[in-house]
């Protein structure tokens, strides 16, 4: 296998509306930045992955038609990932498979949302079976309280205090993040005090609806050297999927999650990740999930996580930065967020990470959720080729 | 592409095509299962499952949701792919080059007949400037027809012959959706749908999938497998979205991705035994022929219809046509053919999706003897 690195990223400013671009102009605009940040030209590309959520979200049906040019694959090899949330991780490691399959030496992967062109959670609630489970739907956050109320029912310590926070850290690193789409600074009462979604999650424990888009460009080895100063190089990717209907799927313990990590630890070569991995940028689309992918990743045993946030473990001077970025309760275009979270962790490897950039990272995890609680994606980066 | 890792399929599975009456569950379960019984493979050492679908036909957001358990990819890596079903098979090839993966099964299916694929395909075209004009894939296949085949085979006559020799081939075919071959006077009768084009002339909607497993040399050893192809060249390549950019080359990129894939499987196109094309209506196939350098300019049709090389075998889409996964099923029905027919042993497989043929995607595949 040919070694990748990410030698270009870019994303949008994540807000409620772009009212200045429609869907096209806005995946121009991080294909366009992220060849830019990769010091490259269109015509260096050699093929090009995109991926964005449920189709539903812009009523668009197969998206990669009308944007190809706005990617620049003309001429080119073009397919479109579609994992549900998922998919902002899993098609940054489509790209990844592009260069270290041979089958490129510079591919892009750009990904995309403009959720305020449609209904999300609509759309989400058209993902339930249509005859067991659309009668009750309820869009993301039913499915995340069910989780979340599971969480603590089988762990007692476990409290609604731990979402909290978690939510004030996340949502207080993202006032320092200038692409964040909430960058409203908040008090601990703020938090507490938010009316609940679905109990036990309130309102400041629940990503946003936003509107963006995020590109990287990756590179085999010879060309990510000359072009880049500072690398991120893979050092090992996981797409794993659970059965939605699997009898003992278990929605706390996260099996797709556990295996996902297993498989990107060992290809790493790591056996200790809180002694190989500096900074964490996972997929929080609710405060809940932060606790529970920690433990799936092997920071905590069962029900243990919220220690971590109890003694600032992951605050952004903490021993693990977790989300330095605000994570997905501070910005979601649902198809980008999971790319989000590789770019955010490439510009930490890069040390191109601006004012929220945290000293002396070297290997950084990103991780993305889809699906019922079953799809995750991981990719592991490090600043040294190895 | 190059393919210097050899990459083998080594079992394929094709549902009968055609309006079932069952569920999704039990098309994707009787797909995976088929492709996996006919490898001699058990579900738990398969490494990666990638599989296509359309979601507006399955009418679900996040349709994969629902699937990864009946298509064996519960605790696998795995991805769905859009938009036709020859793009997972691009994927697997790839995550096997890299060895993370020796062994993934590639599956697609659709049952279109739960849906209205015409206003899915309306919804594929851009929002401003053409949905508005209710193009869809018929009116796209008509559109293309109108511009690349020569008038005087416009004829019905032609038209007739073309359906007979595929709905012939379609006879033949135990998975195919339409097998019946119409007496003329049918043909005459079958309503006018775009264009010059009658409904006869286009692919059906048909309820169907396939599935492949792609492995690698060792892991085919390893595990008693009994490899039936091998994938020597892989081809893709996009064109612009408006038609008003295309003039110049209307099917650009189907004639770069045949090209690419016979290049990278450094294969000529004398040494191709036959074709399997995903034509989007009967007309189409002597323009594909010439494009794709099988036929002289203007001599696709005459070609195909003297035979002067096998192309569709199966019957193509005009027999089966599972939306969003015709050109695996094109694929699949080349490795059937290598599998079984004495007289091949190197075939060329396409297939394409967006508005009027705009992302191609074609796989140069050899008889494993």
């Amino acid at each position: 296998m040919r070694k990748v690195a990410i030698i270009g990223v870019y994303q949008t400013k994540h807000v409620l509306r772009r009212t200045d671009v429609n869907l096209f102009g806005l995946v121009n605009e991080a294909a366009r930045g992220a060849l830019e940040d990769a010091g490259i030209e269109p015509r260096d590309v050699e093929a090009v992955v995109v991926g964005n959520a449920p189709e539903t979200f812009e009523g668009i049906n197969q998206p990669e038609a009308w944007l190809a040019s706005a990617v620049f694959a003309q001429g080119k090899p073009l397919f479109r990932i579609h994992t549900g949330g998922t998919v902002g991780g899993s098609t940054g490691i489509g790209g990844f498979y592009l260069v270290a399959s041979g089958a490129a030496d510079i591919a892009l992967a750009v990904t995309f949302e403009k959720l305020s062109e449609g209904e999300p959670q609509y759309s989400l609630s058209a993902c339930y079976d249509p005859f067991w489970g659309r009668d009750f739907a309820a869009g993301a956050p039913a499915l995340a309280a069910l989780q979340a109320t599971e969480y603590m029912a089988r762990h007692p310590s476990v409290k609604e205090e731990h979402f909290d926070l978690v939510a004030f850290k996340n949502r207080n690193n993202a006032v320092d993040n200038p692409r964040a789409h909430l960058r409203q600074k908040l008090s601990l009462e703020d938090i507490r005090n938010s009316p609940y979604v679905v109990s036990p999650l309130r309102i400041h424990h629940c990503c946003p609806t936003s509107d963006g888009a995020a590109a990287i460009v990756f590179a085999e080895a010879g060309r990510a050297k000359n072009l880049c100063k500072r690398p991120a190089w893979i050092k090992g990717v996981s797409t794993t999927a659970e059965g939605a209907w699997y009898p003992g799927v278990d929605i706390v313990t996260v099996k797709a999650l556990r295996q996902a990590a297993k498989k990107v630890y060992s290809t790493a070569g790591i056996t200790d990740p809180w002694k190989d991995i500096d900074l964490v940028e996972l997929y929080d689309a609710f405060a809940s999930q932060e606790l529970i992918w920690l433990e799936a990743m092997g920071f905590a045993e069962d029900g243990k996580a919220p220690h971590l946030i109890e003694e600032g473990i992951t605050l952004r001077d903490g021993k693990l930065p977790v989300n330095v970025s605000g994570g997905v309760i501070s910005s979601n275009p649902i198809g980008a967020s999971g790319m989000i979270r590789q770019v955010e962790a490439a510009q930490q490897v890069m040390q191109k990470a601006g004012p929220i950039q945290i000293d002396g990272v070297k290997t950084a995890l990103a991780h993305a959720w889809g699906g019922w609680v079953q799809f995750h994606a991981l990719m592991l980066m490090s600043a040294e080729e190895g | 592409m190059a393919v210097d890792t050899p990459v083998y399929i080594a079992g394929y599975y094709i549902s009968p095509h055609g309006v079932r009456h069952d569920t999704v569950h039990d098309l994707i379960y009787e797909i995976a299962k088929g492709a996996l019984q006919h490898a001699g493979l058990q579900q738990e050492k398969i490494d990666a499952l990638i599989h296509t679908n359309y979601d507006w036909l399955d009418g679900k957001g996040i349709s994969s949701l629902h699937v990864v358990d009946g298509l064996g990819g519960n605790l696998k890596e795995e991805s769905k792919v859009s938009d036709d079903g020859i793009y997972s098979l691009f994927y697997a090839t790839l995550r096997i080059r890299t060895g993370l993966a020796r062994c993934v099964l590639v599956a697609g299916y659709a049952m279109s007949s739960e849906s209205e694929p015409r206003l899915f395909n309306n919804l594929a075209f851009d929002p401003f400037y053409q949905r508005p004009l209710e193009l869809d894939d018929h009116i796209g296949a008509a559109v293309l027809a109108e511009a690349l085949v020569d008038k005087s085979w416009r004829t019905p006559e032609t038209g007739y012959q073309l359906l007979k020799a595929l709905r012939e081939r379609g006879a033949g075919n135990a998975t195919a959706h339409e097998k019946k071959v119409p007496s003329y006077e049918e043909y005459e009768r079958s309503p006018a749908v775009a264009g010059f084009l009658r409904q006869m002339d286009l692919p059906p909607d048909s309820d169907g999938g396939v599935a492949l497993v792609v492995c690698t040399a060792e892991f085919a050893e390893e595990h008693g497998l009994r490899p039936v192809a091998s994938i020597k060249g892989f081809g893709a390549s996009t064109h612009t979205h408006y038609l008003g950019h295309r003039l110049q080359n209307i099917l650009g990129s189907f004639q770069k991705a045949c090209e690419k894939a016979l290049a990278s499987a450094e294969c000529s196109r004398e040494k191709v035994d036959f074709v399997e094309f995903s034509e989007p209506c009967t007309y189409m196939i002597g323009p594909l022929l010439e494009i794709s350098g099988f036929s002289s300019p203007g001599k696709g049709i005459e070609d195909f219809l003297k035979g002067s090389l096998t192309v569709n075998p199966s019957g193509g889409n005009t027999c089966a046509h599972p939306t969003g996964t015709a050109g695996l099923l094109r694929v699949a029905e080349a490795v059937k053919r290598l599998d079984n027919a004495p007289d091949g042993t190197c075939a060329l497989a396409h297939g394409w999706s967006g508005p009027l043929m705009q992302l191609n995607a074609a796989v140069v595949l050899e008889k494993v003897s």
